[in-house]
């Protein structure tokens, strides 16, 4: 069942087991705090803010984490590339490279008049490393070392840290405090071949599915209505409210 | 006087948030990027402007069309 952060006081009344055992964080909900320009930013930082005032726990998993990094990745790398762009010296830039990351910086702008995230893709970020490779080998490690590395090496744990959240791994599974079942394998590509969503909402859906929280937070639409359509009103999905778009 | 002992309550979003600007605004070119980087200087410049994809294309022996085949 949905709901957006005008329920969350009425469930969190109505619900003990929320009080008791917490909820999921969703990865896209993680991004969207740790990230200022992202467009669900200000929805996340509210709905944390809410809960916290609760307190309940907040919790997430290999999978989450994963797919964070993965994403932050394909963020960092472009916002990187176009601040480059912006801070370098164009007279004395390799002209090839200097093309295209004009090009990019056009590209971005536009995503971000749309309120888009700007992503890459992993071709597309494969394309940069050999432009920069092209003009000088070792290249595209420097630029990671100088634009990469010290927004994405401490993210992760930043973000736990100021969220406060909770990491659940095969031991709090096996335990039974927190999941009634084991996720496994058959469920997850079951709910792929059911929904047509990607492995890694898969996997947190059937972690969410097999777990005893009442609650998850997500800003993704393939999660919310895969758990929606799998938890028979059992369970509740924290999604933006309408105005303040899912990542479709 | 009242304004200076209000105090902002900060969040875990705030400290993301400063954390998140703190680290982009000190991001920087190193030497060896910039090196690494540059556009080479005139003489190998109009050199790479003579590299295949160019004119020495249109000029190229009959093998480098064969192999195209």
């Amino acid at each position: 069942m949905r709901l957006s952060l005008d329920g969350l006081r009425k469930l969190h009344e109505t619900e003990p087991a929320l009080h008791r055992l917490g909820f999921v964080v969703d990865t896209n909900a993680l991004f969207a705090i740790a990230t200022p320009s992202d467009r669900l930013n200000t929805w996340a930082h509210a709905t944390f803010r809410a809960l916290g005032k609760f307190p309940i726990s907040a919790y997430s998993n290999i999978n989450i984490r994963t797919e964070f990094m993965d994403l932050q990745r394909r963020v960092m790398i472009p916002e990187g590339l176009v601040t480059f762009y912006d801070i370098k010296d164009k007279d004395s830039m390799n002209l090839h490279l200097k093309t295209q990351l004009r090009s990019l910086k056009t590209q971005m702008e536009r995503a971000t008049k749309e309120d888009r995230v700007f992503k890459l893709s992993d071709q597309a970020i494969k394309k940069y490393r050999a432009i920069f490779e092209a003009g000088s080998p070792g290249a595209w490690e420097l630029f990671c070392r100088d634009f990469l590395y010290p927004q994405i090496s401490e993210v992760w744990d930043a973000t736990i840290t100021e969220l406060n959240l909770q990491f659940l791994g095969t031991r709090a599974i096996e335990s039974r405090e927190y999941f009634s079942r084991d996720p496994n394998w058959k469920d997850m590509t079951d709910i792929m071949g059911s929904f047509g969503i990607g492995s890694a909402d898969a996997m947190i859906v059937n972690f969410f599915l097999c777990s005893k929280f009442p609650l998850i937070v997500t800003g993704d639409e393939d999660v919310a209505y895969a758990v929606e359509r799998l938890s028979d009103g059992t369970k509740y999905v924290l999604v933006p409210a309408a105005g303040e778009d899912l990542l479709q | 006087m009242a304004s200076n002992n209000v105090k902002t309550v900060k969040d875990g979003g705030d400290r993301l948030r400063e954390r998140y600007y703190r680290i982009k605004n000190g991001l920087k070119i190193s030497p060896e990027l910039d090196e690494a980087t540059r556009e080479k200087g005139p003489v190998e410049k109009s050199e790479k402007d003579s590299e295949p994809g160019t004119k020495k294309k249109i000029a190229s022996p009959s093998h480098e069309k064969d192999a195209d085949l």
